[in-house]
């Protein structure tokens, strides 16, 4: 049986419909992520004073992964056109370069996930509190080692300065009242932090998934229709300049405001 | 698929230019939310008000030229209008629900 409209334009919509298809499932996208957004437009508001977290995150990380997923979306499209000229070879390096920084991407993300959930904040019982990063090498059942500060108060630790001296911290496991880490259960901005990003990594996940099936396994469409092997690349990378899109929003309100 | 001519070739090369100009754009782009972002313009409300400002145009860029959405059919812009709708709606709501007169406090 065969499909229409996979190459061919529709008399009603002028358009192909996997293209038409694309772009309402990006439709629904804006809704997801709108809904996310608002959910913390409403919690970051209605914080009381001093009680949102700033400059938690490390910036450079986010800037660099900015820059990461711009080029990816360059490469993405630059591929796309290549196709169209009929260049497979310089679509396939093109493609290779857009599946190299979302693995990249992933990566800095990892380490990023990584640092917060080693991170921890350590109350202990005389009311003091150290914050730093788990030595896990170091720590034992009968001491905690992280490499860290203390902050003066719980309320220091919403905006820590920018330049903080760290240094070894031992911490007699008897003393300590409670210890939490930056994970998404701490409070809601890691909780949003986590659920938006992690929403967002899944989408990468996802592009990288069907930007290599159509690079790599499917790619003896070209041979048989090459028309709509180039169709399916242009609705993949739109589905990836739009990833690339929501995290331009990401970065700014959550690593920079 | 034929071999391209040579205007489609040009047409092309036009193409990927336009595009590395505006990557390089969204990059100054994000270098300039991380200043605005740390600069002290008197109000926090303004450095907010100035960063997303900076990222929305970086998403129009996006969307016109990576996406081509300068240059689509009318029933996606139908689409979009819809959702821009939708989304606005959202943001309303949410703005809505937090306006002093829907908020009852008992003590």
């Amino acid at each position: 049986m065969n499909i229409p409209y996979t190459v061919e334009h529709r008399e009603d919509t002028g358009l192909y419909n996997a293209k038409l298809g694309v772009w309402l499932f990006l439709a629904s996208e804006v809704m997801l992520f709108g809904a996310l957004f608002s959910s913390y437009i409403l919690l970051r508001v209605g914080a009381d004073p001093g009680t949102w977290p700033r400059h938690w995150l490390d910036y450079k990380l986010g800037a660099l992964n900015t820059i990461i997923l711009i080029i990816s979306s360059v490469t993405n499209v630059v591929a796309w056109a290549n196709l169209k000229l009929g260049s497979f070879g310089k679509y396939r390096f093109y493609q290779s370069i857009t599946i190299v920084c979302a693995i990249l991407f992933l990566g800095i993300k990892s380490y990023e996930y990584y640092g917060k959930f080693h991170h921890y904040t350590i109350t202990l019982k005389d009311g003091r509190i150290a914050d730093g990063h788990l030595q896990k090498e170091e720590t034992t059942k009968d001491k905690v080692v992280i490499d860290g500060w203390w902050p003066a108060s719980e309320a220091a630790l919403m905006d820590p300065p920018t330049k903080i001296e760290e240094k070894k911290i031992e911490i007699e496991s008897k003393d300590i009242a409670e210890m939490r880490n930056y994970g998404p259960a701490r409070n809601n901005f890691t909780g949003l932090y986590f659920t938006m990003t992690g929403l967002h990594v899944l989408h990468i996940i996802g592009g990288i998934i069907v930007i290599f099936a159509i690079w790599g396994p499917l790619n003896g469409m070209w041979k048989t229709d090459p028309e709509r092997y180039t169709n399916r690349v242009e609705v993949a990378g739109l589905f990836w300049s739009f990833v690339d899109l929501v995290w331009l929003f990401i970065f700014p309100t959550f690593y920079l405001l | 698929m034929s071999k391209a001519s040579e205007q489609e070739l040009q047409d092309v090369k036009k193409h990927v230019r336009q595009h590395v100009i505006i990557a390089i754009g969204l990059a100054l782009g994000s270098l300039t939310t991380i200043w605005t972002s740390q600069t002290n313009f008197g109000s926090f409300s303004l450095n907010v008000a100035a960063t997303l400002a900076i990222a929305s145009v970086q998403a129009f860029l996006v969307a016109a030229f990576f996406m081509h959405l300068l240059s689509e059919k009318k029933v996606i812009y139908c689409f979009l209008v819809f959702t821009a709708i939708f989304f606005v709606a959202v943001i309303g709501v949410t703005f809505w629900a937090r306006m002093p007169a829907n908020v009852v406090h008992y003590q």
